[in-house]
């Protein structure tokens, strides 16, 4: 079964299944992309309104937050507007930025909030009510033994949607963006105890919805 | 196994807390080595690692779009330029406020302050209707020479401008107050076109401009578009 994506966009690059940890992932991606030291330069640039600049950091962050928005909403469209969104904050409010934080965790913060409002009220949650259905037959195929790739993404990734918004950021932020506990805390602008609780909560429920997931996980090459 | 007395549950119970921390690699070396000790003696966080590793790599695995951030790009800054645009031609310049004074001024001074602007160009408009000139009726015939457009100024008068200091001021660029105070406290300000005895002025709106704008009791002033005349 593949994946439902919505691509509306022409200037996509599609690259094939990749095979590293979120680990490597996260030192790849920006924030820690580039130099994350510069960060703090870039931010002053842009509050001096260099255009170059931000265009530069647009970029940089462009790829961290469509993939990790991508993840939730299969839509460019919809995924595009939080990025915007996001940015445009960053391009009005970079002279407020005091470095008290990394410019990665200040950016994903904002990310955090527009995003969890666009799909507090968007069309997710009925999206994963009608998809409910599919996932017994997914599981089924799964415990079968079924181990291709694209079966054992899609059976994990129903299980992820089945976690409530907050449950499911949190773990992407640990295990998809490689974030701390305390990073996550302040994107999120909670508690450390509350990222804690957030992501036993779940691993917990991951767990019970998809009973057979240590199998064909750790089937996984 | 899980450890049974009470200091291996606390233990137990920290390291099932920071494990999903340990499966990224960004725990601290202080806890990485805490954890790594626990994990030698305890066979249930030694399996709930392993499967956790598992869904870490699962979760970054699959298929993934990159889009090009040109396009994206493009379309925010020309959100950004509609922005800039619309405060420009907003009643208040976007030039910043400067910071004369390191203290903050609170919310509760700003909040009077603004009551008191909208309290005196409440006085102001009420006053120059009562006291400005009887004026000639505005009505023509079809006959009368067609009409010579009046330029007209967005301006906000400084708060602590009486009425007679204001109508001095305009009559130094033979303005008057046609509308106003909206509610962000600007006046439309028309120029006179004609003398008293009707006959056209020779007016520049840019000297008119330049002398409001030095003149003290004038915190804001710009000229509207020039009206198409009918």
């Amino acid at each position: 079964m593949n994946l439902r994506r919505t691509t509306g966009h022409s200037s996509m690059n599609m690259t094939g299944p990749r095979s590293e940890p979120a680990m490597q992932l996260a030192a790849d991606s920006a924030g820690r992309a580039g130099n994350a030291a510069a960060d703090p330069l870039f931010i002053a640039r842009v509050a001096a309104r260099d255009r170059v600049a931000f265009e530069q950091l647009y970029i940089a962050y462009h790829r961290r937050l469509s993939r990790f928005l991508m993840r939730f909403t299969h839509n460019y469209e919809t995924a595009e507007e939080i990025i915007n969104d996001t940015m445009l904050i960053v391009w009005n409010k970079a002279e407020e930025f005091r470095g008290q934080s990394k410019v990665s965790t200040w950016i994903m913060g904002i990310a955090y909030r527009r995003a969890l409002k666009t799909f507090k009220h968007g069309d997710l949650r009925r999206r994963v009510e009608v998809e409910w259905v599919e996932i017994d037959a997914i599981q089924n195929h799964a415990e079968a033994g079924a181990d291709e790739p694209d079966v054992r993404a899609e059976w994990l990734e129903q299980g992820l949607s089945h976690l409530s918004l907050e449950h499911r950021m949190t773990l992407e932020m640990a295990y998809y963006l490689g974030h701390s506990c305390e990073e996550i805390a302040e994107i999120c602008g909670c508690p450390v105890n509350t990222v804690k609780t957030r992501m036993f909560h779940a691993r917990l429920r991951l767990r019970k919805l998809l009973p057979a997931l240590g199998n064909p996980v750790e089937r996984a090459p | 196994m899980k450890p049974s007395d009470a200091s291996g549950s606390e233990e137990h119970d920290w390291a099932t807390q920071v494990l999903p921390w340990s499966v990224n690699g960004s725990l601290d070396d202080a806890d990485a080595a805490r954890f790594r000790v626990h994990l030698k003696i305890c066979a249930e966080c030694r399996r709930d690692l392993r499967s956790e590793q598992a869904l870490a790599r699962r979760m970054a695995t699959g298929p993934v779009v990159d889009y090009a951030p040109q396009a994206s790009f493009s379309r925010l800054m020309q959100q950004v330029d509609r922005d800039l645009q619309r405060t420009q031609s907003a009643p208040f310049p976007p030039q910043r406020a400067p910071r004369v004074e390191p203290r903050r001024r609170s919310r509760f001074a700003l909040a009077m302050a603004l009551q008191a602007a909208a309290v005196a160009a409440l006085a102001v408009s009420v006053g120059w209707l009562f006291l400005r000139p009887a004026e000639a009726p505005q009505y023509r015939t079809l006959s009368s020479a067609p009409a010579t457009a009046n330029a007209q100024l967005q301006v906000v008068f400084a708060d602590m401008a009486t009425a007679a200091d204001i109508r001095a001021t305009l009559a130094k660029v033979g303005g008057h107050i046609v509308e106003g105070p909206s509610v962000a406290g600007v006046f439309l300000v028309s120029l006179e076109s004609r003398d008293a005895a009707g006959a056209p002025l020779d007016y520049d709106v840019t000297a008119a401009l330049d002398l409001l704008r030095e003149d003290r009791d004038i915190r804001y002033v710009a000229a509207l578009p020039e009206p198409v005349s009918p």
